[in-house]
């Protein structure tokens, strides 16, 4: 698998040194961490306080992407990030509670450690966090953004989407009369991009946009569907709608880590969980995108020569994961 | 007029706050004496309190003077503490032991008093600036200040706790070692001299609110950690502090210290943390090294393969038993004791060993009965204790302090209960004595038992030395035999 690089005819070199900022679900911090390799500058707007350890920073949420929003897994939720920031649109939902008489941010519940203090303290570090995220917008050359999922949970008041389910282990109570599942559609996918792009370029007109779909299957599904045609329904909505919004939007590029992922092979691309995507891969993932946007020349590798190291050896926030993990530890299970 | 009082040495371990403790004693109303040895450690502090090798250098060096630990060089040239309470060795085990006995006292876990110390806390609050707050969760009314930046309380907590890490795991690792009978000293009020408290803090002046609530947190996080390790936290906290949080000025002695009137009310509070530990749970040590015997012998007498193997037991490092389902089952404990005597004969050390490594309960009578419950142990055995759940009942008419033993029939042990809805026997254990060893042990009324081994009625403690010694679930047991 090393040996196939799917580089596009159509892309062009991404300068040296340029400042890339980074969103997306899981798969976008293997992507975010490798940037700096490739001698790209990954934008990090919301570093944190300057006394937070280096060790610390990650779980806390700090230098995952480039502000402080975690993952976000749909263009629904990039979009409404973006109209928060601006200032277009102020969600109804409230700050969620969690255990030990903690809050969190609904709309990145998975940033913490422990929990906001209080509905104040949250609403400050929002403050702070949509600063940075304009900031970002306005400073990046690239954006990188990874969709991962068309599966989430919305406000029925004011479509607020959310990166997990109220109450669902991170936070929140869920609500029927509130809040709604909702299976995104390519549709749904690509306007919300197209609202997304027309945000940004008002304010950043030459910002190049990268679009990729993590390769990370779901853990589950709340559709009637078996999770593996979840999976693959979801990922083909994604795929599709990146198409789509490349045909209709100069300046937007697609890079294949799913195919380059997912054409390795399971062996050879996943961990035994079929989820964790190997060092392996994920090297291979960064070779392509030095090769497809000119970053580096990278000779044929000899047959037996060892896979680059990659900067993947971190530990990758996935809200998924600490949504079972909550749900294991609720139910006293080992 | 004169009178002797006995003594328990406690370590005051740590940076400058512990010089305050130096060479004191006190002496309650209930006649416990307390006597204070400082260990200053000027280079340790919380953050290298444990590095890549271990504890401080300066810490290890310290133990060991102090008699507290004896070092020996293992196999790969490594040098190796191990707690003097809890030899390795078998002579190092009965040296411990008799000097116990000579001296009359128990040979239980030296009492240690820890103070992680200031010193990263003025780093940290410097780190932060003084344009920075946080808010702290139930603030007793620090509050923020109002021109500062706010930064989100658990990153500051994952700083300190990332600071205190050494500290914490030190305690980890001493705890694990044997040393369970140690306490935790908190982090004292913060004085409101902002001159005199800026000479520790590089000459800066860090707000005295932020300073308290910095100590505050600090102090819930060696709280938590105590409490996961069982440990006692001493926080003097609300007797030193003023009206506004701050340290009352009286007992102020340079704006970071306290002066002798604050050590006059802290030890006290010391002392009593110290008492309520009591011996501090088990001492293994002596189950340990019989068992790794019986193995010995076991392998040597029968072709190299142990009996304990060829019934499918495996002995567990102290208890000798494979699981609970061992401990839950009267019937399993004495088949296990009929086996050792058919295989072993009862002779020397070595069947002393296998009893000696596994409890023969359960012993546990119907709340609602008059009970008399019996426990047969048809083995050498000598001494059995009986350990009451509850304090101050009787047991064939002594009446017992919770964890007091009592001498018993060496063939023949029998608790008989009064009818009390209070009082359950939850442990019976049988306790072995080396050939030729002494009988050591006496009715304590209460007080430390003449012999270094005995272990303690506290459920708890049993439980956290999993694998160490006995556990006995409360529920759905029966009586071994009814007289």
């Amino acid at each position: 698998m090393e040996t196939i690089f799917p580089v596009d005819d159509r892309t062009r070199a991404i300068e040296r040194g340029a400042r890339v900022a980074t969103a997306g679900s899981c798969f976008a911090q293997r992507i975010a961490a490798n940037l700096v390799r490739l001698g790209l500058e990954h934008l990090d707007h919301e570093p944190g306080p300057s006394f937070v350890p280096h060790e610390e920073r990650r779980g806390l949420g700090y230098g995952v992407y480039s502000a402080r929003y975690g993952n976000v897994y749909t263009a629904a939720q990039l979009v409404q990030l973006v109209e928060r920031a601006f200032g277009i649109f102020e969600p109804r939902e409230p700050v969620w509670t969690k255990t030990g008489g903690l809050f969190v941010d609904p709309f990145r519940p998975g940033i913490h450690v422990s929990g906001f203090v209080s509905v104040a303290e949250c609403l400050e570090d929002r403050r702070q966090h949509l600063a940075a995220v304009r900031t970002v917008l306005e400073a990046a050359d690239v954006f990188v953004f990874t969709l991962g999922l068309t599966e989430a949970w919305r406000s029925r008041e004011d479509g607020a989407v959310f990166p997990a389910c109220p109450g669902s282990g991170l936070g929140g109570v869920f609500d029927a009369a509130r809040h709604e599942f909702v299976d995104f559609t390519v549709r749904d996918v690509v306007a919300s991009m197209d609202r997304f792009l027309e945000l940004v370029r008002t304010r950043r007109p030459g910002l190049r946009v990268i679009l990729t779909v993590s390769p990370v299957p779901l853990i589950a599904t709340f559709t009637d569907r078996h999770v593996l045609t979840a999976t693959t329904g979801s990922k083909a909505v994604l795929r599709v709608a990146c198409d789509e919004i490349r045909r209709r939007h100069a300046n937007v590029d697609y890079f294949p880590a799913y195919e380059i992922v997912t054409a390795g092979g399971p062996e050879w691309a996943f961990a035994p969980d079929r989820r964790t995507v190997e060092p392996r891969a994920v090297a291979h993932v960064m070779d392509c995108f030095a090769a497809q946007f000119g970053l580096a020349v990278l000779p044929p590798l000899e047959a037996g020569a060892p896979a680059p190291t990659p900067v993947s050896a971190r530990r990758i926030v996935c809200d998924e994961d600490e949504v079972l993990a909550a749900m294991v530890l609720d139910r006293g299970e080992s | 007029m004169s009178r002797f009082v006995r003594t328990e040495l406690l370590h005051c371990i740590g940076e400058s706050h512990c010089l305050r403790f130096s060479d004191l004693c006190l002496v309650d109303d209930h006649d416990r004496g307390v006597q204070t040895r400082v260990h200053f450690l000027t280079n340790v502090e919380a953050g290298n309190f444990t590095g890549a090798g271990g504890l401080h250098p300066d810490l290890s060096a310290m133990l060991v003077a102090a008699g507290l630990c004896t070092e020996a060089v293992v196999a790969d040239g490594t040098r190796e503490l191990a707690p003097a309470h809890r030899s390795p060795t078998f002579a190092g085990r009965v040296t411990a032991a008799r000097h116990a006995a000579l001296a009359d006292q128990a040979l239980v876990a030296p009492a240690l008093l820890w103070f992680a110390g200031d010193k990263e806390l003025h780093a940290f609050a410097l780190e932060m600036g003084d344009d920075v707050d946080f808010e702290l969760p139930g603030d007793p009314g620090f509050g923020i200040r109002a021109r500062a930046r706010r930064v989100p309380h658990e990153d500051v907590e994952a700083s300190l706790a990332y600071k205190l890490r050494p500290f914490l795991d030190g305690l980890c690792m001493l705890t694990d070692a044997g040393f369970t009978r140690s306490l935790v000293h908190a982090l004292v009020p913060r004085s409101g001299d902002i001159e005199r408290v800026a000479r520790w803090c590089a000459g800066t002046p860090v707000p005295s609110a932020l300073r308290s609530k910095l100590a505050l947190l600090t102090n819930r996080l060696l709280g938590r950690c105590c409490a996961s390790l069982g440990l006692p936290f001493v926080d003097p906290w609300a007797d030193l502090a003023g009206d506004g949080g701050l340290l009352e000025p009286r007992f102020d002695l340079d704006g970071v210290h306290l002066n002798r009137s604050a050590t006059e009310l802290t030890l006290p509070q010391v002392a009593a943390a110290l008492a309520a530990i009591g011996d501090g749970g088990p001492n293994p040590r002596q189950y340990e090294l019989l068992a790794e015997l019986a193995v010995e012998r076991g392998e040597a007498a029968d072709s190299g393969e142990s009996p304990f193997a060829l019934r499918g037991w495996s002995v567990v490092a102290a208890a000798g038993v494979r699981d609970e389902r061992d401990l839950a089952d009267g019937e399993t404990a004495n088949r296990f004791l009929a086996a050792i005597e058919k295989d072993w004969g009862f002779e020397a050390g070595l069947c002393v060993a296998a009893v000696g490594g596994i409890s023969v309960s359960p012993v546990l009578h119907d709340v609602l009965d008059a009970v008399r419950c019996a426990l047969f142990v048809r083995s050498p055995v000598k001494e059995c204790t009986v350990s009451l759940w509850d304090a101050r009942r009787a047991v064939t008419g002594v009446r017992l302090e919770n964890g007091s033993c009592l001498l018993l029939d060496p063939a023949r042990v029998r608790a008989a209960l009064v009818d009390d809805p209070e009082v359950s026997i939850w442990h019976v254990k049988a306790f072995a004595r080396l050939p030729r060893e002494a009988r050591r042990w006496l009715t304590s009324d209460g007080q430390w038992p003449a012999d270094p081994f005995r272990v303690r009625g506290d459920r708890r403690r049993w439980c956290e030395v999993e694998g160490k010694t006995v556990i006995v679930p409360r529920s759905g047991l029966e009586p071994v035999a009814a007289v």
